[in-house]
């Protein structure tokens, strides 16, 4: 019970142990997920707080979904409805909370490092649903169950990951949970979108989906955020389509067995067409449910149930 | 007569061990202390500090912030014009050299470049050379309009005043950190070394076109370091300094999003301090500041990257220089670049001593140790990333214009 009471900031607070119980407690709870009655509970009497502070409906729902499925209380503080919007800071809102008696908060916030700071207000234990463009480590736990669901284990797998890497928290938690595992991971995308020193995650970098993609087990596309053309990130979508879009046609250079993942939501015929998003090998839809798997599992083993999965 | 006895004495350039150093005292009577092995300095001179005043005196003001200066052992500071409203009338410096008049350390003033230091107007440069102000910067904010800022070093040159100027190009800023691989794990928005090393070399062009002293302020990345030396070997009237801050943390110690470690410039990644070292070892800096910058609790105390830029110094600057003098530059070339050297700068009297009973001193113990704290910090703010940590080195009394301006308990007496 190593994780009983962690705070999960990101991924390297969790050993290679841990992530591989995070897997199997997974694999238990979504067998309750088939059951006409999909609760069981091991949380009765906990309660769950949701912190977001940056709106996102698909992540919320699925740490509230995890939360009821296992029988907790769950209470949700968005910024929509946030006496943020008052002015009041961080540190008073958290306050406020947590004289509330919170057993466990989940935090999405834009600011790196969001989470450190709500623990310093609070005893309850904290897990990241993702903090600017930093980390989002329950994404990557999904992931990582995905393929480890699909192939068994994770030790060599060839993942590449295209896109917008400069400002995606899903691709460097990902690229520290799979160094982790043993995986070859590659970024791949235009160099304006890849962050200064990335190789030091211990992955390849690569400006050219044909090269980067030969032979992947796994090709993770990531969302394109339209508003980077400004930046002078990219010229055009057109432009970006062509190089870095991901089609069934780039995959012909993939494994046989090879999977797309995606975590959502795609934006269809910018950096993935539709043939590919709704094709037999893509894993889109299974995330989903996986992340509920995986963020019961984590809340389970945070919160120290003793239940067991099957009780 | 107080006869200090056992003291190092710094002159400005090197320790005289082992001297018996007189003061003249108001009283009559005779008095001796034994003080083995401490040092008297010159009072420090910090050129480049923010007191706030007038308008943001919440943070701090004239004194406050220098009596928290001469906790320091500091008794020169140079205000920067960022204030509220911003220095850039002579009535404006008449109105703080005033109030300046009772504060514990010789407050010299810089005046703004442009009005409001927005970048779009000259401020009335001689005008406030009248009322004595010591160079004109900016501070704060770089001036992105090149023909504006070489109009403003004719003026500058003519006055034979010092354009102080704070590097940082208008497109690349506008990050949180030093850009780099710790940039990449944290997750925080940077800025790029260029943005730095891109308005440096503008400067440099201007100061060989106009002649104009130009002196950066707090240099912080390899690029700058190494474009400030070429241009010194070119004979062009560049000068530079350094933070003290950017000598002891890196980019790496972002790792808690502490604010107190939130400045501007950034903190220098490992490869850019090494050259900030490499510079103050070969003469290329030529000056050591703290560019004291208070903010009140409830400004820092929000997320990483809505926090405002800065860093307290003033009190801190003794123990930073002796924590950057381990590793291993001598203490007396830190020294001198917080005395001798900026005094030299600025065509100022001071940082030395040459004589008995100087004007200004800091009677400073190496041994003694001390904890910065909201009961023991001076200045209103307590912006700082060694609150609460024990550090080596303690001020003991400072001296300026021949008052003691600081003492702690042994000196009360005086
Ligand atoms: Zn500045």
């Amino acid at each position: 019970m190593s994780i009983a009471g962690k705070d999960v900031f990101d991924v390297d607070v969790l050993s290679k142990e841990d992530v591989l119980q995070i897997f199997q407690t997974a694999k238990e709870f979504k067998e309750v997920l088939q059951r006409p009655i999909k609760k069981v509970p091991a949380l009765r009497g906990k309660t769950v707080c949701t912190l977001f502070f940056e709106p996102s409906t698909r992540t919320r729902m699925s740490f509230e979904i995890a939360a009821k499925r296992l029988n907790a209380d769950v209470v949700n503080f968005s910024s929509s409805t946030s006496s943020l919007k008052k002015g009041e800071s961080f540190k008073d809102t958290v306050k406020t909370l947590d004289a509330m008696g919170i057993d466990l908060y989940v935090i999405r916030h834009r600011e790196p490092g969001s989470p450190m700071m709500l623990k310093k207000y609070t005893n309850a234990i904290v897990i990241n649903a993702g903090d600017g463009i930093r980390a989002h480590p329950t994404q990557a736990i999904l992931d990582g169950y995905t393929m480890w669901e699909k192939f068994g284990e994770l030790k060599d797998l060839k993942v590449v990951i295209v896109g917008d890497i400069l400002h995606s928290r899903v691709a460097r938690s990902n690229a520290k949970l799979l160094k982790k595992m043993g995986a070859d991971v590659t970024f791949c995308g235009p160099k304006s979108m890849i962050p200064m020193k990335a190789e030091e995650y211990g992955v390849r970098i690569s400006h050219s989906v044909k090269e980067a993609i030969k032979g992947a087990d796994v090709v993770m596309g990531l969302r394109m955020h339209l508003e980077r053309q400004t930046g002078g990130f990219f010229s055009s979508l057109d432009e970006y389509n062509e190089f870095y879009g991901l089609t069934p046609e780039v995959m012909k250079e993939t494994s046989k067995s090879s999977i797309f993942m995606h975590p959502g939501p795609m934006n269809r015929g910018v950096e993935v067409v539709t043939e590919l998003a709704d094709s037999e090998n893509s894993k889109v839809e299974e995330q989903v449910t996986n992340g509920v798997a995986t963020r019961m599992a984590l809340l389970y083993l945070t919160l120290g149930g003793d239940n067991g999965a099957n009780s | 007569m107080l006869t200090l006895k056992g003291v190092k004495v710094f002159n400005g350039e090197e320790f005289i061990e082992n001297k018996d150093f007189h003061i003249e005292l108001s009283s009559q009577e005779e008095k001796e202390l034994n003080l083995d092995g401490m040092w008297i300095l010159p009072g420090l001179i910090d050129t480049h500090t923010h007191l706030r005043d007038p308008g943001q005196l919440w943070r701090e003001d004239v004194y406050s912030g220098t009596k928290a200066a001469a906790h320091g052992g500091i008794t020169t500071v140079f205000a920067m014009p960022n204030t509220t409203p911003t220095i850039d009338t002579e009535q404006a410096v008449i109105y703080l050299k005033e109030r300046a008049k009772e504060a514990s350390a010789d407050v010299k003033i810089v005046g703004a470049i442009t009005k409001g230091r927005q970048g779009k107007e000259l401020s009335e440069m001689g005008r406030m050379a009248r009322a004595g102000v010591v160079g004109f910067s900016d501070d704060g904010a770089f001036l992105n309009d090149s023909a504006l800022a070489r109009h403003a070093m004719e003026y500058a040159y003519e006055l034979g005043l010092p354009i102080i100027s704070h590097c940082e190009e208008q497109y690349l800023k506008g990050g949180h950190m030093r850009e780099g691989w710790y940039s990449t794990l944290y997750g925080v928005y940077p800025t790029p070394f260029a943005a730095e090393s891109i308005a440096i070399a503008r400067e440099i062009e201007l100061s060989y076109l106009t002649k104009a002293h130009v002196h950066i302020a707090h240099i912080s990345t390899k690029r700058s370091v190494e474009l400030i030396r070429h241009a010194k070997a070119d004979g062009i009237n560049v000068t530079c300094d350094v933070c003290v801050h950017h000598l002891l943390f890196t980019d790496k110690d972002i790792e808690d999003y502490d604010t107190s470690k939130k400045i501007n410039p950034p903190f220098p990644t490992e490869e850019d301090q090494k050259a900030l070292y490499e510079g103050l070892e070969d003469g290329t800096i030529d000056a050591i500041i703290t560019d004291h910058a208070p903010y009140a609790v409830h400004e820092k105390e929000v997320e990483f990257q809505a926090a405002p830029f800065g860093i307290i110094g003033f009190e801190t600057l003794l123990n930073e220089l002796f924590m950057v003098s381990k590793r291993g530059i001598k203490i007396e070339k830190l020294l001198s670049l917080v005395t001798s050297k900026p005094a030299k700068l600025y065509g100022m009297d001071g940082g030395t001593i040459e004589s008995e009973n100087p004007a200004d001193f800091t009677v400073f113990d190496p041994n003694d140790e001390w904890i910065p704290s909201p009961q023991t910090l001076f200045s209103k703010s307590r912006n700082t990333p060694f609150l609460n940590k024990n550090l080596k080195g303690r001020v003991l009394a400072t001296f300026h214009d021949g008052k003691k301006v600081y003492g702690d308990t042994k000196w009360k007496l005086m």
